[in-house]
């Protein structure tokens, strides 16, 4: 019996996603009328990922924010939404990884690919007008399968490697509201 | 125009065609999304679902199509045979060439792909990597080298005064900006050759990093660009006293010389493409063979989705033709098949019609000329049962082939049908009938054209007479020829002249004989009156003897006389309602108290049913009956049984006695005049009662019983 429930366990393990992207927290600054967002992550990717960007292949990541009001009795209002996205490419002459948001077009290089993953998870930051109504932020970071090149899309559908996906984090705004 | 639209939109086959060409679409953009990394990769995964969706519906459409198969071919419907060949050809003929060019296109994908990659061009992309690298490091040693310079030179000013410098430094050296930052990244001050597009360069925190570690940083790097870049960063330690301990960050950021930054583009570019299909080689191989593989499985269920609607198309008439001749077997000639096609097959659905409209119009006029026949016959059999004769149809084999109600109700033969029984059932039926079987078998044989003759047939109590006539039908007159019977019941008619005769006979025999008998007997009278005393005593003696016998015998020759007189001429009914039990207790009693040795057991309906009598008539009867039984017995106790019993709308009276009975011949006459078992009897006593219940409305019958007689006498209810 106890053999049994290892196996499906094991089995569990196998098929479940590994988490490899960690929300840790979101820093938030009130600066006017604005509010600085900075939610933090810690991207920790697989040797398959690391091994396609060292390849040559440009991969996306998409960080998304949204705000929202809390509706009792029904679904909440979503008051903004942003996202960013970002490419990492490496260089091999330069041996170099590059950083490139693709709103902003700001490009940055890094020695190593663990520096650029911690620049991204941990300085990406979001601009929301201030709003009284926000309860909380929802947000995510994700890897973006359907950005890389078509003939590693079919391959990787249910590679959990190549999942870097985290769930929708709700972080509440104001103390004295609950999301 | 509209109906050709309504049948394409209508059509059943659409959606069929509509998952074919999204599936091609589908498959085409499949192929495109993988030459074109840009402008399919965001909907690549969803046309391949949508690929593999119309792939599995496909093939549920086949399966669908296979399972109806089978459960026709158990059903054995018509061309089913045909269907399952041309399944099986279809694929059969599809699949060699498809896997072939399968196995092909996958040997000729892996030699194509694996021909972009060689040893050669990895060497030659690793050494151009190495080459740039070499040539790379020492532009950044050179420019490390000048930051130096240019950082020793910023260390000896005032660092107020530094900002100041940076545009003098810049113009001797071959950076394209120079900035200041303090410790902390900070930007202090900067300087661009072009300050019109000049953007103050960030300090990178991992450069701050390095040099706290390193206290210089120089390295490589993509700008903003795309293009390359040396980026130098030193500490700069202020050798002015009032600056100790300050320390600032110089940033130089030089540009690669023209010509090396277009090469060195090229080699990056060029290296990145190549470890980018490189590392998806595998991958696209992969990619290829599985688009191959459901190219292959698409073409050859496109085969058989083919196959069976070609055999459908093929099969569809000959499975209608087979239904119409069905159809045709069962009568239904107005079956006709659309023509679909104007080739051989319509030609023989064509033909067909043509066939089913002939057959359908000569089966009309057969079906006229028959139900013409019908009613003829139906008028016929009408006719023949409303004749009160009894009709007979035979053919030589002796097999009945008409016969109407009335044979039945004459030959008393019951309801079941007489068609196509040989003539001998009549005589199995009823037995007594033989006699006019024999006839008929005889006429028949002989081949007597017309003949007519009576026959008597002796049915317990009754003699009937059946009037017989035939006539042969000969071959031309109908086919096969025949004999037609017609006879009547006779008995009534035969009777009612007998009894006219016999009527007409008593008249005259009352007439005749009554007359002379008065002056007979006044003769006899007168001469004994004149006579007697006057002769001897012996001859007077023969006189008295005489006389006395003449006057007797006038006397009975007057009752016999009376008798026929009652016969021939009875006397008018008068008929009143009234009960029958009364008469027979009268009656009873009288003959108790005259003839004490008889015993009579009575048993009369209770209650007493009325009927319509004629009292006078009615005790005659009851008189003549109870002294036929009385005279039956020869000798010892006479006991007369009389019964009276009612019967749905009948009286039945019962009389029995223990006498003799009535022997074998004289019981199928025994209510003729004439008639007797009795010494003596006039023989008109049982025609009188016949007579009497005849001229009530009913019938007699007359029986032997164990031992005796018992007359049944049925007299219709009021």
């Amino acid at each position: 019996m106890s053999r049994r429930w290892l196996t499906i366990g094991l089995l569990l393990i196998a098929i479940l996603p590994s988490q490899a992207t960690e929300f840790e927290r979101l820093e938030r600054d009130l600066s006017g009328t604005t509010w600085q967002l900075n939610p933090q992550y810690q991207v920790l990717p697989s040797g398959k990922v690391r091994e396609a960007i060292d390849n040559g292949i440009v991969v996306n990541f998409v960080m998304q924010a949204k705000l929202y009001a809390s509706k009792n009795w029904w679904f909440d209002s979503m008051l903004e939404h942003q996202a960013q996205t970002f490419a990492v490419r490496y260089f091999s002459l330069s041996s170099q990884y590059q950083l490139n948001n693709l709103r902003t077009k700001e490009k940055q290089s890094f020695i190593t690919l663990d520096q650029l993953l911690d620049y991204l998870g941990q300085q990406t930051t979001f601009e929301f007008t201030a709003n009284q109504d926000a309860d909380y932020l929802s947000t995510r970071l994700f890897l973006d399968k359907q950005a890389l090149p078509s003939t590693m899309q079919l391959p990787i559908v249910f590679d959990a490697d190549w999942n870097l996906n985290t769930d929708w984090q709700q972080v509440p705004l104001n103390t004295d509201k609950q999301p | 125009m509209s109906v050709h639209i309504k049948s394409i939109i209508f059509n059943k086959n659409l959606p069929i065609f509509a998952l074919i060409l999204t599936l091609l679409m589908a498959m085409y953009f499949l192929g495109t999304a993988i030459q074109s990394t840009e402008q399919f990769n965001r909907i690549y995964i969803w046309l391949f679902a949508a690929t593999v969706l119309a792939v599995i519906i496909l093939s549920l459409i086949i399966i669908q199509r296979i399972v109806w198969l089978v459960v026709k071919r158990r059903q054995q419907e018509p061309g089913i045979q045909l269907t399952t060949r041309m399944v099986l050809m279809f694929t059969g003929l599809s699949l060699p060439p498809v896997i072939v060019v399968y196995l092909f296109a996958t040997m000729l994908v892996n030699q194509y792909v694996d021909s972009w990659f060689d040893v050669k061009t990895d060497q030659a992309l690793e050494d151009a990597i190495s080459l740039g690298d070499i040539f790379l490091e020492s532009q950044t040693l050179t420019h490390l080298n000048a930051s130096k310079g240019i950082a020793a030179e910023l260390a000896e000013i005032d660092p107020l005064n530094q900002g100041i410098y940076l545009d003098r430094l810049l113009e001797g050296s071959k950076a394209d900006s120079l900035s200041l930052y303090s410790s902390d990244g900070q930007l202090i001050s900067s300087s661009s050759l072009d300050p019109l597009k000049f953007v103050a360069p960030n300090l990178p925190q991992s450069t701050i990093n390095e040099i706290n570690i390193n206290r210089q940083y120089a390295r490589v790097e993509p700008s903003a660009n795309d293009n390359l870049q040396v980026r130098v960063a030193l500490q700069i330690n202020s050798n002015r006293s009032l600056s100790l301990g300050q320390s600032r960050i110089l940033q130089a950021l030089f540009s690669l010389p023209e010509e090396y930054q277009n090469l060195a583009i090229n080699i990056e570019t060029q290296v990145h493409e190549y470890n980018n299909l490189n590392y998806q080689r595998q991958q696209l191989k992969s990619t290829f063979i599985i688009i191959l593989s459901i190219v292959l499985l698409i073409s050859v269920l496109l085969a058989m989705l083919r196959a069976f609607s070609s055999a459908r198309r093929l099969v569809e008439p000959i499975k209608m033709l087979s239904e119409a001749t069905d159809a045709i077997t069962q009568g239904n000639f107005s079956k006709v098949i659309p023509v679909a096609s104007n080739d051989e097959l319509g030609l023989l659905v064509e033909s067909f019609n043509s066939m089913s409209t002939q057959i359908a119009t000569s089966s009309a006029l057969a079906h006229r000329a028959q139900s013409e026949a019908e009613n003829q016959r139906a008028y016929l059999e009408s006719v023949v049962s409303h004749l009160t004769s009894g009709v007979i149809s035979i053919d030589h084999d002796f097999l009945i082939r008409l016969s109407n109600d009335a044979t039945h109700k004459i030959l008393h033969l019951g309801t079941r049908s007489l068609i196509n029984q040989n003539i001998d059932y009549i005589a199995m039926k009823n037995p007594t009938l033989v006699p006019l079987i024999d006839l008929v078998k005889q006429k028949v044989s002989d081949k007597t054209h017309y003949w007519q003759q009576e026959v008597l047939i002796a049915e317990d109590s009754l003699r009937r007479i059946l009037l017989v006539r035939g006539s042969q039908i000969s071959d031309t007159e109908m086919e096969g020829g025949g004999h037609v019977i017609v006879f009547d019941d006779q008995t009534i008619i035969n009777q009612a002249q007998r009894d006219a005769a016999w009527s007409e006979v008593a008249r005259r025999l009352a007439h005749e004989v009554k007359n002379p008998l008065t002056p007979i007997q006044l003769s006899a009278e007168r001469m004994h009156m004149r006579f007697s005393g006057k002769l001897s005593k012996e001859e007077d003696e023969i006189l008295d003897r005489a006389t006395q016998t003449i006057v007797s015998q006038v006397e009975n020759l007057k009752t016999l006389v009376n008798a026929f007189s009652d016969y021939a001429k009875p006397p008018e009914l008068r008929k009143e309602l009234g009960g029958l039990n009364q008469l027979i207790e009268e009656m009873v009693d009288l003959y108790s108290l005259s003839h004490p040795g008889i015993v009579f057991r009575v048993q009369l309906a209770d209650p007493e049913p009325q009927l319509l009598l004629d009292k006078g008539r009615m005790r005659q009867l009851l008189t003549n009956l109870i002294k036929n039984a009385q005279e039956s017995v020869d000798q010892g106790d006479i006991e007369i049984n009389i019964v009276t019993e009612v019967t749905k709308d009948q009286l039945v009276l019962s009389i029995k006695d223990n006498g003799h009975g009535f022997n074998d011949q004289v019981i199928k006459h025994v209510f003729e005049p004439y008639e007797t078992t009795k010494q003596g009897g006039s023989g008109l006593g049982l025609a009188i009662v016949k007579k009497i219940v005849e001229e009530h409305g009913g019938q007699i019958t007359a029986a032997n019983h164990e031992s005796g007689a018992i007359i049944h006498v049925y007299l219709p209810l009021a």
